[in-house]
């Protein structure tokens, strides 16, 4: 049975079995030749030796042979250890682990694969979510498009439109927990904020502000994914753009040392509100915000997962200015 | 124009067809993969607007199909989906532009006619905006049909800016635009030439005008008609 001999007991049988064998061949030549030699009226020799050197090659044989089978159960610890969420299809590596050791490896490995199902279960949820929700809003915007013009059909819209805003804005929440960030490569800050500032500009501009980029020509590349990191500009432009005055722009920088920051003339963020600023829903007491305070917690979210850290400081002369900071490769 | 709009969901593909049909388009609409590609055998239609779920299928298979036999006509897909992901997968299946759900209709008629606009296509000869027309066949710009002068350059620039009507063209774009490989570009020369081009559509009453977004680029703005 090949299954046995490959299981830590069997092999510990099959190795010590000939260890024995071995010792008794020798142990009989040894009583052959001193018959031998006594009888030829040699004087006799005892072989006491040989029982030390007996018991060393026993606890030697013993010590290899549960060495050697542990070690593919380290190494499948480490792989155990270095198994992140959503690391899809990570699985143990079972090499020559011993048959004892193999259903836990199984085990592992199938349990491995039902999170990696619920994983893509949740994934396909958001996904589904996203279409459930925003069929119904589409029409529901467009319905009141059609409607003729008025104030309470202006405030419907109104009211549609930060609907939208709130279901896009929970759906990338859910995808960040889901999954965290699938994409990661070498992204330009640069080109980002150039993509993402001449996306907005124009909805920027009929909202009465401006935006200007400050960056380099040259790339500044920071490890990321670029989706998550577009998302997180757009709500800090976002942001901005409903704090500054009407009149005012709000500029965005990028720094050669991995520094990207938006910067507006608004009402800034006083001191004491600073800490909570970044958390899920929390909004300042007072204020008819436009958003629904998850923009700030997903871009809270993508900086952690980017290594970056995020703050919140005072812009010279007013207003709030938001700085990332990225690691350099 | 006739558009093609390829949309299971009655209510959208309602008010998709209603937007499109007040700004002046003939609207035919199908429900499914199989219909929409016996559509497009039968009609050369000028553009279609494409939902990516289906009953019978994918969107993109619609977009695949219409690609293989040859057809040109301007793609702009609706979707709910919004990764990056789906969105390279449809461009490289052919589509032209994305539109995300829930989406404005002034935004889906904007994006529509931006395709149309596009050299060769059936607005791309003409260009509007506000009272302007720009006739790029016959390389005249008219305010109100009276002739606008323009150098070859300014002409081409607000060529480019209105093709693109109501999105930023970046600077280094139209610096690709204008000037060959090689060419020595001094780095006002964009904003010189947009500042010719500025004043003269106001001089002229153009009901338009061009905003700059500074490290960016420029865009095309049409002003409220007074």
């Amino acid at each position: 049975m090949a299954h046995w001999r490959h299981s830590l007991e069997g092999k510990l049988i099959l190795r010590l079995a000939g260890i024995h064998a071995l010792a008794l061949a020798i142990g009989f030549l040894a009583l052959a030749q001193r018959h031998y030699l006594l009888r030829h009226g040699v004087s006799d020799t005892i072989v006491v030796w040989a029982f030390p050197l007996f018991a060393f090659a026993v606890l030697g044989v013993v010590i290899y042979t549960v060495r050697a089978s542990l070690r593919p159960l380290i190494a499948a610890s480490r792989q155990a250890a270095a198994i992140v969420p959503g690391a899809a299809g990570a699985r143990l590596e079972p090499g020559r682990a011993p048959a004892e050791i193999m259903p836990f490896i199984h085990a592992v490995n199938e349990a491995l694969e039902r999170l990696d199902q619920a994983f893509q279960a949740q994934r396909r949820f958001t996904a589904d979510a996203a279409h459930e929700l925003r069929t119904p809003l589409a029409i529901l915007t467009a319905g009141i498009e059609a409607l003729p013009p008025g104030e309470a059909v202006t405030k419907l819209g109104e009211d549609a439109a930060r609907m939208s805003r709130l279901v896009i804005q929970l759906l990338r929440v859910a995808r960040l927990d889901s999954q965290p960030l699938p994409q990661m490569q070498a992204v330009d800050l640069a080109q980002i904020a150039a993509e993402v500032g001449g996306h907005m500009a124009p909805w920027i501009y009929q909202q009465g502000r401006e935006v200007v980029l400050e960056a380099p020509d040259r790339p500044v590349l920071v490890h990321g994914d670029e989706e998550a990191l577009s998302g997180a500009l757009r709500n800090l432009i976002e942001n901005a753009v409903f704090h500054a005055p009407v009149g005012t722009e709000v500029l965005v920088t990028v720094l050669p040392e991995g520094r990207l920051s938006v910067i507006d003339h608004g009402a800034g963020v006083p001191p004491e509100h600073r800490a909570q600023l970044f958390e899920r829903f929390w909004r300042a007491h007072g204020m008819r915000r436009q958003g629904a305070g998850l923009g700030l917690s997903i871009v809270a979210a993508v900086a952690q997962a980017h290594g970056a850290s995020i703050m919140v400081e005072d812009t010279p002369g007013g207003g709030a200015t938001f700085t990332m900071d990225f690691p350099m490769r | 124009m006739r558009f093609l709009v390829v949309e299971d969901e009655p209510r959208i593909a309602e008010l998709v067809a209603g937007a499109l049909r007040k700004a002046g388009f003939v609207v035919d609409v199908q429900q499914s993969v199989e219909d929409a590609c016996h559509a497009l055998d039968l009609f050369p239609y000028d553009a279609m607007v494409l939902d990516l779920g289906l009953p019978d299928g994918e969107g993109l298979d619609v977009l695949r199909a219409t690609r293989v036999k040859g057809h040109r006509l301007p793609v702009l897909v609706l979707t709910a989906r919004d990764t990056l992901e789906d969105r390279v997968g449809g461009l490289d299946a052919g589509a032209d532009d994305y539109l995300v759900k829930p989406f404005a209709s002034e935004e889906l008629v904007a994006r529509a006619k931006a395709l149309l606009r596009r050299p060769g296509l059936a607005l791309g000869i003409v260009l509007q905006a506000g009272r302007l027309a720009l006739d790029t066949l016959g390389r005249e710009a008219l305010v109100d049909g009276r002739p606008l002068m323009l150098g070859r350059q300014e002409l081409a620039l607000l060529e480019h800016l209105m093709r693109r009507h109501g999105r930023v063209v970046p600077k280094a774009v139209l610096e690709d635009k204008l000037y060959g490989e090689g060419d020595e570009i001094a780095s006002n020369a964009i904003p010189v030439h947009i500042h010719h081009l500025r004043r003269k559509l106001a001089e002229a009453g153009a009901g338009c005008g061009i905003q700059t977004v500074r490290g960016i680029g420029y865009f095309l703005t049409e002003e409220a008609q007074a």
